[in-house]
């Protein structure tokens, strides 16, 4: 089925909740105030899904949750190298390491920033149980260090089963030291936009 | 000598000294048709196994077995000699690949590899060479004054095949 305006207030919604339920949890978690930005939503064509980036193989870092249960599919998150090791260092105060050239030092030292992803989606998922009753369970987060467009790959493939563009969700979290944005890509499997839509009466 | 870079769920057709290529292929496949005679050669950057099992399939290049067939019939009209054309293949990933739980989405890359090399076979074109699989993102440049394959990757090196 396409994606309708409905489902793309629903979708917000749950990214405006989820959002507000991060930066509580990030600022647990990092023991300082997190000002959030109201995310910014919309379906992106595929010919343009790394716009933004300087190019499609720029390095960046990605999260990936997968989601079971009531709703299948997954959570992803996008940073760029620098938004990664910014988030990083407010998680564990080091700076990673010296030669951002060494990739396998570089994944290893930003494997903390999966359990950034743990927190996002966690908060997405109390947003989505606060609307409805599903249970969903997400597993274990796991971080890819790799070109940008590979990486739009895994959304771009659930969505081209009915047409040109993914749902795109940006977010800019920020406290007085510094400032991240980070993408998002909430992506139930189709039949899963179906269940929950109906969960939530529509 | 211009290198023309096609997208996701696109195509075009080179002729040398020009080149052609796409970045960031991760369960995406990159597929080259090349008649060395003509020394042209046509690139599709597919996303998907096939146009048969989803709702739209108005966009051919999004999949592999109508991308596939497109390419062909481009290539050909562009002047090569169907005889003589050849292909070869990158991509089809799995970008998160220790992930606990598998599912068909992660594994879409390989469905892909599957179906290009499908349709491939059905269609009697020799596929000379292929750098598929794996974990990481591949960006590719095919050369038809050569007929090389150049690869590169973010943690795994360059080559050409």
């Amino acid at each position: 089925m396409p994606i309708d305006q409905m489902m793309m207030d629903v979708l917000k919604e749950i990214g405006n909740i989820g959002t507000g339920n991060a930066a509580t949890a990030l600022a647990t978690m990092l023991d300082a105030k997190v000002d959030i930005g109201l995310p910014q939503c919309e379906m992106v064509p595929f010919s343009e899904i790394t716009r933004g980036f300087s190019s499609p193989d720029e390095l960046v870092a990605g999260v990936l949750v997968q989601l079971s249960g009531d709703m299948d599919g997954f959570i992803m998150m996008v940073l760029t190298m620098d938004a990664a090791f910014e988030l990083l260092t407010l998680i564990t105060g080091h700076s990673g390491p010296s030669d951002r050239e060494d990739y396998a030092a570089v994944c290893t030292a930003l494997k903390p920033i999966e359990e950034v992803g743990n927190i996002l989606v966690g908060a997405y998922l109390s947003a989505i149980s606060s609307m409805t009753n599903m249970f969903i369970a997400p597993s274990v987060p796991v971080l890819s260090v790799d070109m940008v467009m590979a990486m739009m790959n895994v959304p771009a493939v659930v969505y081209g089963e009915i047409g040109e563009s993914a749902l795109h969700m940006e977010t800019e979290f920020h406290n007085d030291l510094s400032s991240i944005t980070g993408r998002y890509f909430l992506v139930p499997t189709m039949d899963s936009y179906e269940r929950l839509m109906k969960a939530l009466g529509l | 000598m211009n290198t023309v870079l096609i997208g996701i769920a696109e195509l075009n057709v080179v002729k040398a000294p020009d080149k052609i290529s796409t970045l960031g292929l991760g369960s995406c496949c990159g597929v080259t048709l090349y008649d060395k005679t003509t020394k042209i050669c046509g690139m599709v950057h597919v996303m998907l196994p096939s146009a048969t099992a989803v709702s739209d399939s108005s966009n051919k290049a999004k999949f592999a077995d109508s991308g596939i067939l497109l390419l062909l019939d481009r290539v050909q009209r562009a002047g090569a000699a169907r005889p003589g054309i050849t292909a070869k293949m990158a991509g089809g990933a799995n970008m998160f690949a220790s992930t606990t739980m598998q599912n068909n989405l992660l594994r879409v890359g390989e469905r892909n590899v599957q179906a290009c090399r499908e349709m491939l076979a059905k269609l009697r074109i020799p596929l000379l060479a292929e750098d598929v699989l794996g974990t990481y993102g591949r960006s590719i440049t095919f050369d038809p004054a050569t007929g090389m394959l150049n690869i590169k990757t973010v943690g795994m090196g360059e080559k050409s095949i």
